[in-house]
C-alpha cells in the first residue's frame, strides 16, 4: 500500500471515524484505524463493536484530487498516535506506505514517522449493502424519527431491549417505537423508495441512533437503509453508519393502546407544557407527579403537592372536552418530554379513566402518538 | 493442543464427546470444565470455540487459519469474548459488560462464544445473573465455564450447564511433559508421582526443591535400615528442617509411601515402574532385607501419619512415632 | 472487708468449678482481681518472660490479716462470700477463693501482706506446700510473687506460647483492667520496661489515651444514659478509628470487664453505616446495674455473664451511640507523618510502644479527625482541634443524648430529624483530580472529595427520604417486569401479596415460576424496580414483618451505589459546585453509606508544616 493524501482531507475523514472508536475497547484490533486503499479512493473504519463508522475518501472529488494511490494495500494503525501524528504534520500532503511487515510509514515534508500496524484481516468484518435489501429515508425525516422516539427510551441495563428503538416496516411504512415503560412513543413515517422491505423485530439502541443523527450533515439529502440479520446500516454520501441490534424479543406494544376512550380533551400544547413546568417546580424533581381534573367543559386544573413544601394549583383552558368527568395523576415529567417533540400547536389527549394509560397525540397529525401510565394511589 | 485428535490422548472421553457434538450440530449452550490445572482445559475451550466458528472444518476439526480460527487465539473476534478474574476475582463491571453484550446480536454473525475461565471467583450475584442466559441464550450462543472444582460452582449454574470432567494427567504424561521441558528425569518421575497438576510440579523444581527433598528422604529410608541409631538424627537434622509446614510434612510422607512402594515393586519384578530410578541399588537391598508383611505395615504406617498429620498433631512428634513404628521388629 | 473464711461444702460446689489457672495472664488476672477487691489505689504488676519467669503484684490495699494467711491458701477459701445469697449479688471481682491455692499449687509462690501498716507477715508455698513462714517488713498492702510458673506441670507449660503472646495477654487483661478502674493507678511493666501506667485520677479518657494513643483518644466523644434498671457511660472512638477486631470494645459491668456479642452488636449498629464493612470502633462502655440483673457465675474466667432485660440494655446503648455520632462532622484529616510525637506510655520507658506499634511510624499518612467545636461550627468556620486531651465538656447535648436515650422507643428517623444546619465548612472548587476527586478550598486549607461518595451519601439520603415519604402513590408499568422466584419465595409472595400490595408492589403470578411486576411505589428508581422488589421480598421473608426502616436503609445504600457517579468522571466545574452544595445539606455529610470518608482536609497549618514553611 502506498498514496499520498491531502492533509486536511485526512484529518476531517479521521476525526469522521474516531466517534466510534473507544478508548476501552474489548479487543486490541479495535484501538486501531483500518485503513484501506483502492484503486479509486481510501476507506477509514473505527468501531467499538457496537457502532462502526466508515468513512470513503475518493481519489478525484469533481474537480479535486484528494489522494494519489500508487499501490493499493490495507492495515491497522493505532488511532491514538495515528490521529495526532496526521493532525501535527508540518506539510498539506502526507504520503503512506506500508512495508512487508505491517510497518507503515508515514511521511510529510520532513518528517517521517514509522508506526507498527495490525493485520486488517483481524479487523471485524462489517456486513455490506445488499442492492434492493435497502430504502432510502429523507434525512430530516431520519433525524425527526429519532428525536421523537429516541428521548422515551429506558436507560436500564436490567431490560436491555427497553434501551433499544423498535423498528418495523410494513407496506412502505416504517413505524419506530420506544418505551421505558412509564411512557411510549411511537412515530410513523412512509416510505416512498422502500424497495418493498418489510421486517419487524429490529431493535436499534437507543444510544446508535442519537450517535447517528449527531453526525448526519443536514447537507444530505438521503440516506440509505440497509438491516441485516445482526447490524443496521446507514449510508450517506462517503459515510456508512453501522450499528449492532439488540437481541431479543422486543414487548408487542401495539395492544397497550387503548381502543376506546372515555374523555377526550384538546388543549394547546405551550400553555399545558408551561402549566405542568411550574407544577413541577416544587417537586424538587423527586417524584414529579401532578394531578390534573377536570373543572367543567372548559377548565382543567393542575395541581402537585409536596408534602414539606407546598402546593401548586394551575389551571388550562381546553379547547375541547367530550366524555366523562376526569381525576388523574401522572408523572409530569414525561409529558413534557413528549410535548417538547410534539411541533403542533394543540395536543389531543383521550383518557380511558383514572386507573388506565392515556393518549396523546398531535391534534392536527396521526402519525405520532405517546401513551402514559397513570400513578395511582394505593 | 489444537486438535480433537490431540485432546483426545489426554482427554479422550471429552474429545469425542465433544467432536460428535460439533459433528451433529448438537452443542449444548453452556459447558463447565472442570478439572486440575495442566488438564488442558483452556486450550479445550479453545478448540471447542474454534471448531464452533470455523467455516472450513474437517470432521469438525477447526482448519486452524482461516480468520475465525486466527482471531478466536488472538483475542480479536470480536464474538469470541472471554472473562478472566481481574484481580483475584472477576469483577461487577465484567459482569456488566457481559451482560451489555449477551443483549446485542452477534457481531459478525449470529454465533457468540463466552468463556469464562476460573467461574468460581464470581460472586453468586453474578453468577445468578448469567442465569436467565445460559437457560435461553437468544441466537447461537456457547458458553464455556472453567473451574478448577465443580464443587465451587452454584448448582443453579451446574444444572444448566454440561460437565465436562477434565481427568488428572497419568504420571507418565507429566514425566514426559516435565522431562520435554528440560528437567531431570529422576526428579521429573518424584513430582509426577506427587501430582498429577502439571504447573504444580513444575512448581516443585524452583530452588530444585524436589531434588533436595528427594535425596533427603532418600538418605532417611537408607539410614533406617543401614545405620538404624542414626535415623533420629537424620530426621533432627535432615528432614525436620526442610520439610517445615504441615503441607511439605505430607509431602515427605507421600515420598516415604513412594518409597516403600518402589521397593515392593522390586519384590514383584516391576522395576521398570519405579520411581526412584536411581535408586535401583538400594531398593533392591531394601526388597531382599524386608518381608512384604513388614513392607505392608510400614505403608500402613506412612498412611496413618499422612492422616495425623491432617490432624493437628504436631509434626516432630508424628515423625518421631512414624519412625518408631518403621524400625518396630526389623 | 469479710475476713477470710472456708467456704462451706455446697457452696463451693455450687461455684463452677474449673482449672482458674491456664496461662501467666489468667495469674495476673486473679491476683489482680484480688488487690482491686482489696481496695487498692496503686497497683504494680512486674512480669519476667512474659510471666513465666517470675509475676509479682503489688497492692496498697487492705491486706491479709495475718492469722488468717494459711486459710488464704486452701481451697474455697474466701473473704469474698459467706453464703448461697450472697452468690447472686456480687459486687466484688474474685469470689470464688479459688485463685491463691490454685496459683500456688503450680509455681513458686511468695507472698508479703501487712494489713494495717505495723506488722507484716511472710508465706512461701512450693506446688501449693507451705515452705515457711516468717515476719516481713510492715508496709500497707499485700505483694504477690509468683515464680517458676507451671514448673511442676510440664504438659501446661508446653501449651503455651511465646513469650510475646503470653505477654500480650498479660498486656491485654491489664489494659481492661485500667479501663475498668481509672480510679485506680496501675503500672505494667514487663522486664523493667514500662508498658502501661495510668494515673488513677478516675479521668477514663486519660486511660484510653494511655491503652490506645493520642489520635484514637482525641477522636472519642463521651457519651452517658440512663433507664431505671442501667447506666451507662463511656467514650466511643471516631470511625475512621475503626479496628478489624472486635476486641478493641470493651463493656465494663460494675466494675468487671465482659465479653458481649451482643452488646458488640448494639455498638455496632450504632453507628449505622460511618463505619465499614468489617470494622469495628474502640470503644469503653460502663454499665452500671444493681447486682441481681447479671450472674456472672457463668464461665470459671469470669468474662462472661448472663444478664436479665439484655435487650433493653442493647436498645439503650445503640440508640445511645447513634446519638453521639448524629451530631459529629467526622472529617479524616490528612497528618504530616514525620513531625508529630508518637502518643508515648510515659517517661523514658516510651520505646516499648513504639516497639509495639511500629507502623505509626513507617506508613506515610494517617489518619487523624477534627470536629467544629460548638462555637466555631455555629459562626459557620471550623478549627482543627490540636491541643491535647481534654475531657469532653458537659455542654449543651449532653441532656439531648439524654432525651435520646431515655426514650428508645423513638425511631431513628426522628432522631435524623433534628434540625439541620449544614455541617460541612464552606467551599470553593479548585477542580479536579483523576475525574475522581473533586479539589476544594477555603480559609481552613485543602479538602478532596471522593466525588463518587458524596453522590452516594446525596442518593442515599434522598431515597432514604422518599421511602419514609408519605407518599403513597404508585406507578403501573406499560411493560410489566417478570421475575422468577424459587417455589419457596413463590409460596412466600402468594402469601404476602397483600402486605406487599400494601407497600405499593403488585405481583400478579404469571404462570411457573414466573411474576410480573404491575405496579410499583413513585419512589422505586427506574430501571432498579426488580432488585427494588426483590430487596423488599428480602427483607419481608428475613424479618417477618416489614420493617420499614430497614428496607429503606438497604435499598437506599444499594441504589446510592448504583445511581452515583462513577469514578473517573469528569465534572465541569459548575457540576462540582452543584455536588457539593447538594451533599453539604445531607444530614451524614462526612460518611459514604458504606461508612467510608467523603471528605478528607489538609489544613494549612499542615502544608505549611509539610512544606516546612513552621517547623513545630
Amino acid at each position: 500500500m502506498k498514496f499520498t493524501i491531502q492533509r486536511d482531507v485526512f484529518v476531517q475523514n479521521i476525526q469522521h471515524v474516531s466517534k466510534a472508536i473507544s478508548s476501552r475497547a474489548t479487543l486490541p484490533i479495535l484501538t486501531g484505524i483500518k485503513i484501506v486503499a483502492f484503486d479509486d479512493g481510501i476507506t477509514l473504519t473505527g468501531s467499538d463493536s457496537d457502532i462502526s463508522i466508515e468513512a470513503f475518501i475518493p481519489a478525484e472529488d469533481g474537480d479535486n484530487s484528494n489522494v494519489d494511490i500508487e499501490r493499493p494495500g490495507a492495515v491497522v494503525l493505532q488511532a491514538k498516535y495515528f490521529a495526532d501524528i496526521i493532525k501535527k504534520l508540518p506539510e498539506s500532503t502526507v504520503e503512506l506506505t506500508l512495508n512487508d511487515q505491517m510497518v507503515t510509514k508515514i511521511r510529510s515534508g520532513s518528517s517521517e514517522f514509522n508506526l507498527n500496524g495490525q493485520d486488517p484481516d483481524d479487523f471485524p468484518r462489517l456486513p455490506e449493502v445488499e442492492e434492493g435489501s435497502q430504502f432510502t429515508l429523507k434525512t430530516d425525516l431520519l433525524k425527526a424519527l429519532i428525536k421523537q422516539t429516541a428521548f422515551a427510551v429506558s436507560t436500564a441495563e436490567t431490560r436491555p431491549i427497553l434501551t433499544g428503538i423498535h423498528w418495523g416496516m410494513e407496506s412502505e411504512k416504517l413505524m419506530c417505537t420506544a418505551t421505558d415503560s412509564h411512557r411510549l412513543a411511537m412515530r410513523e413515517a412512509g416510505v416512498e423508495e422502500s424497495g418493498d422491505v418489510e421486517f419487524t423485530n429490529v431493535v436499534i439502541p437507543g444510544k446508535s441512533l442519537t450517535e447517528l443523527s449527531k453526525i448526519l450533515d443536514d447537507s444530505e439529502e438521503t440516506v440509505d437503509v440497509t438491516v441485516t440479520d445482526n447490524q443496521v446500516l446507514f449510508k450517506a454520501t462517503n459515510l456508512l453508519f453501522l450499528s449492532r441490534l439488540l437481541d431479543g424479543n422486543y414487548p408487542a406494544t401495539k395492544n397497550m393502546i387503548p381502543s376506546q376512550s372515555k374523555t377526550n380533551i384538546q388543549v394547546p400544547a405551550k400553555q399545558l407544557m408551561a402549566a405542568i413546568e411550574r407544577a413541577l417546580l416544587l417537586s424538587d424533581g423527586k417524584n414529579n407527579v401532578v394531578n390534573l381534573k377536570s373543572l367543567n367543559e372548559n377548565e382543567l386544573e393542575i395541581t402537585s403537592v409536596t408534602p414539606e413544601v407546598g402546593k401548586v394549583t394551575e389551571s388550562v383552558s381546553c379547547d375541547a372536552f367530550e366524555g366523562e368527568e376526569l381525576r388523574i395523576s401522572f408523572n409530569g415529567k414525561n409529558i413534557i418530554d413528549a410535548l417538547r417533540v410534539i411541533e403542533s400547536q394543540d395536543v389531543a389527549i383521550q383518557f380511558t379513566g383514572a386507573m388506565s394509560p392515556f393518549i396523546m397525540r398531535p391534534a392536527d397529525r396521526d402519525y405520532m402518538l405517546h401513551l402514559f401510565s397513570p400513578v395511582r394511589t394505593y | 493442543m489444537q486438535t480433537w485428535s490431540e485432546l483426545s490422548e489426554t482427554q479422550p472421553t471429552i474429545a469425542r464427546v465433544l467432536q460428535n457434538s460439533v459433528r451433529r450440530g448438537r452443542l449444548a449452550h453452556a459447558y463447565l470444565f472442570e478439572g486440575g490445572r495442566g488438564t488442558g482445559r483452556r486450550a479445550a475451550a479453545l478448540l471447542l470455540a474454534r471448531a464452533f466458528l470455523c467455516e472450513k472444518t474437517v470432521d469438525a476439526e477447526p482448519c486452524l487459519v482461516c480468520r475465525e480460527c486466527r482471531r478466536a487465539e488472538s483475542g480479536n473476534h470480536p464474538d469470541v469474548h472471554r472473562i478472566q478474574p481481574d484481580g483475584q476475582t472477576i469483577k461487577v463491571d465484567q459482569i456488566r459488560a457481559l451482560k451489555k453484550e449477551f443483549s446485542m446480536r452477534g457481531m459478525e454473525s449470529a454465533k457468540k462464544v463466552y468463556i469464562i475461565e476460573e467461574t468460581e471467583t464470581m460472586s453468586a450475584a453474578a453468577a445468578n445473573s448469567l442465569l436467565k442466559f445460559l437457560e435461553e441464550p437468544e441466537g447461537e450462543a456457547l458458553a464455556v465455564l472453567i473451574t478448577a472444582s465443580a464443587g465451587q460452582i452454584l448448582p443453579t449454574i451446574l444444572s444448566r450447564a454440561q460437565v465436562m470432567s477434565f481427568s488428572p494427567l497419568p504420571p507418565d504424561r507429566v514425566t514426559k511433559a516435565l522431562v520435554e521441558r528440560g528437567f531431570r528425569e529422576k526428579e521429573a518421575r518424584t513430582a509426577a508421582s506427587l501430582t498429577s497438576d502439571l504447573e504444580e510440579a513444575e512448581r516443585m523444581f524452583d530452588e530444585e526443591w524436589i531434588s533436595q527433598g528427594r535425596e533427603k528422604v532418600v538418605q532417611l529410608m537408607n539410614d533406617l535400615i543401614s545405620r538404624p541409631q542414626d535415623a533420629y538424627i537424620t530426621v533432627h537434622e535432615t528432614i525436620m528442617p526442610f520439610f517445615t509446614d504441615r503441607q511439605q510434612i505430607q509431602t515427605a510422607l507421600d515420598l516415604m509411601m513412594i518409597w516403600y512402594r518402589d521397593v515392593l515393586r522390586m519384590q514383584v519384578g516391576q522395576s521398570d515402574a519405579v520411581v526412584y530410578i536411581d535408586q535401583e541399588d538400594t531398593l533392591t537391598k531394601q526388597a531382599f532385607q524386608l518381608s512384604q508383611q513388614k513392607l505392608g505395615k510400614n505403608l500402613q504406617a506412612v498412611m496413618d501419619a499422612k492422616r495425623r498429620a491432617g490432624a493437628n498433631v504436631p509434626p516432630q512428634l508424628l515423625v518421631e512415632q512414624l519412625l518408631l513404628r518403621l524400625q518396630e521388629g526389623s | 472487708m469479710n475476713p477470710i473464711k472456708k467456704l462451706d461444702a455446697s457452696l463451693s460446689n455450687k461455684i463452677a468449678a474449673g482449672e482458674v489457672v491456664e496461662r501467666p495472664a489468667s495469674v495476673v488476672k486473679e491476683l489482680v482481681e484480688n488487690a482491686v477487691d482489696a481496695g487498692s489505689t496503686k497497683i504494680r504488676i512486674a512480669v519476667a518472660e512474659g510471666g513465666l519467669q517470675s509475676i509479682s503484684v503489688l497492692d496498697n490495699g487492705a491486706g491479709i490479716r495475718l492469722d488468717e494467711l494459711e486459710a488464704a491458701f486452701s481451697r474455697h477459701a474466701t473473704s469474698k462470700i459467706q453464703s448461697d445469697r450472697d452468690l447472686f449479688r456480687i459486687r466484688t471481682l474474685g469470689f470464688r477463693g479459688e485463685a491463691l491455692p490454685s496459683i500456688a499449687s503450680v509455681s513458686r509462690l511468695t507472698l508479703m501482706t501487712s494489713p494495717d501498716g505495723a506488722e507484716g507477715g511472710k508465706i512461701v508455698l512450693h506446688g501449693g506446700e507451705i515452705q515457711s513462714r516468717t515476719q516481713s517488713p510492715p508496709k500497707q498492702g499485700t505483694e504477690v510473687i509468683v515464680e517458676d510458673l507451671f514448673y511442676n506441670t510440664p504438659a501446661r507449660l508446653k501449651y503455651l506460647k511465646t513469650i510475646h503472646t503470653e505477654l500480650g495477654h498479660i498486656s491485654d487483661s491489664i489494659n481492661r483492667f485500667a479501663m475498668a478502674h481509672p480510679e485506680i493507678a496501675f503500672e505494667l511493666t514487663h522486664d523493667e520496661r514500662t508498658l502501661l501506667k495510668t494515673s488513677g485520677s478516675s479521668k477514663l479518657l486519660q486511660v484510653l489515651q494511655q491503652i490506645y494513643g493520642l489520635q484514637a483518644a482525641r477522636g472519642m466523644r463521651r457519651f452517658e444514659a440512663e433507664t431505671d434498671d442501667f447506666t451507662i457511660e463511656g467514650y466511643a472512638g471516631s470511625p475512621v478509628d475503626a479496628r478489624a477486631s472486635r476486641s478493641y470494645l470493651t463493656f465494663v459491668f460494675n466494675g468487671r470487664y465482659v465479653r458481649s456479642i451482643p452488646l458488640a452488636k448494639a455498638v455496632q449498629a450504632g453507628y449505622d453505616q460511618l463505619l465499614p464493612i468489617g470494622k469495628y470502633p474502640i470503644c469503653c462502655v460502663h454499665v452500671t446495674l444493681h447486682p441481681l440483673l447479671m450472674d456472672v457465675n457463668v464461665h470459671p474466667s469470669k468474662l462472661e455473664i448472663r444478664l436479665s432485660k439484655e435487650k433493653e440494655l442493647q436498645h439503650l446503648l445503640e440508640e445511645t451511640i447513634r446519638g453521639v455520632w448524629n451530631k459529629e462532622a467526622v472529617i479524616p484529616s490528612m497528618q504530616e507523618p514525620f513531625s508529630r510525637e508518637e502518643p508515648t506510655v510515659s517517661g523514658d520507658n516510651a520505646s516499648s510502644s513504639r516497639e509495639k506499634a511500629p507502623s505509626g511510624k513507617s506508613e506515610a499518612t494517617s489518619f487523624d479527625f477534627f470536629y467544629p467545636s460548638e462555637e466555631t461550627s455555629r459562626n459557620g468556620t471550623t478549627e482543627a482541634v490540636r491541643e491535647t486531651i481534654r475531657s469532653q465538656p458537659e455542654t449543651q447535648d449532653i441532656p439531648e443524648r439524654r432525651a435520646a436515650a431515655a426514650s428508645p422507643d423513638r425511631s431513628s428517623a426522628e432522631v435524623q430529624e433534628e434540625p439541620a444546619v449544614s455541617r460541612v465548612p464552606e467551599l470553593h472548587v479548585i477542580g479536579q483530580f483523576h475525574g475522581t476527586y473533586i479539589l476544594a478550598q477555603n480559609d481552613d486549607g485543602f479538602f478532596m472529595i471522593d466525588q463518587h461518595a458524596a453522590q452516594e451519601r446525596i442518593n442515599f439520603e434522598y431515597f432514604l427520604d422518599k421511602l419514609s415519604s408519605p407518599s403513597r402513590e404508585m406507578q403501573d408499568l406499560l411493560v410489566p417486569i417478570t421475575m422468577e422466584l424459587s417455589g419457596s419465595d413463590a409460596a412466600f409472595i402468594d402469601e404476602n401479596k397483600e402486605v406487599l400490595a400494601e407497600a405499593g408492589l403488585v405481583l400478579e403470578h404469571f404462570g411457573g415460576p414466573v411474576y410480573r411486576i404491575r405496579s410499583c411505589p413513585v419512589w422505586f428508581p427506574e430501571g432498579m424496580e426488580k432488585e427494588t422488589a426483590e430487596e423488599l421480598m428480602m427483607e419481608l421473608k428475613q424479618h417477618q414483618d416489614l420493617r420499614l426502616e430497614r428496607v429503606r436503609e438497604d435499598a437506599a445504600a444499594m441504589m446510592a451505589c448504583k445511581a452515583a457517579v462513577k469514578a473517573n468522571h469528569h465534572l465541569q466545574n459548575r457540576d462540582m459546585e452543584g455536588l457539593i452544595r447538594e451533599w453539604s445539606s445531607c444530614r451524614q455529610p462526612f460518611t459514604c453509606p458504606h461508612g467510608r470518608p467523603v471528605m478528607i482536609h489538609y489544613s494549612v497549618y499542615e502544608i505549611e508544616k509539610m512544606f516546612k514553611r513552621v517547623m513545630n
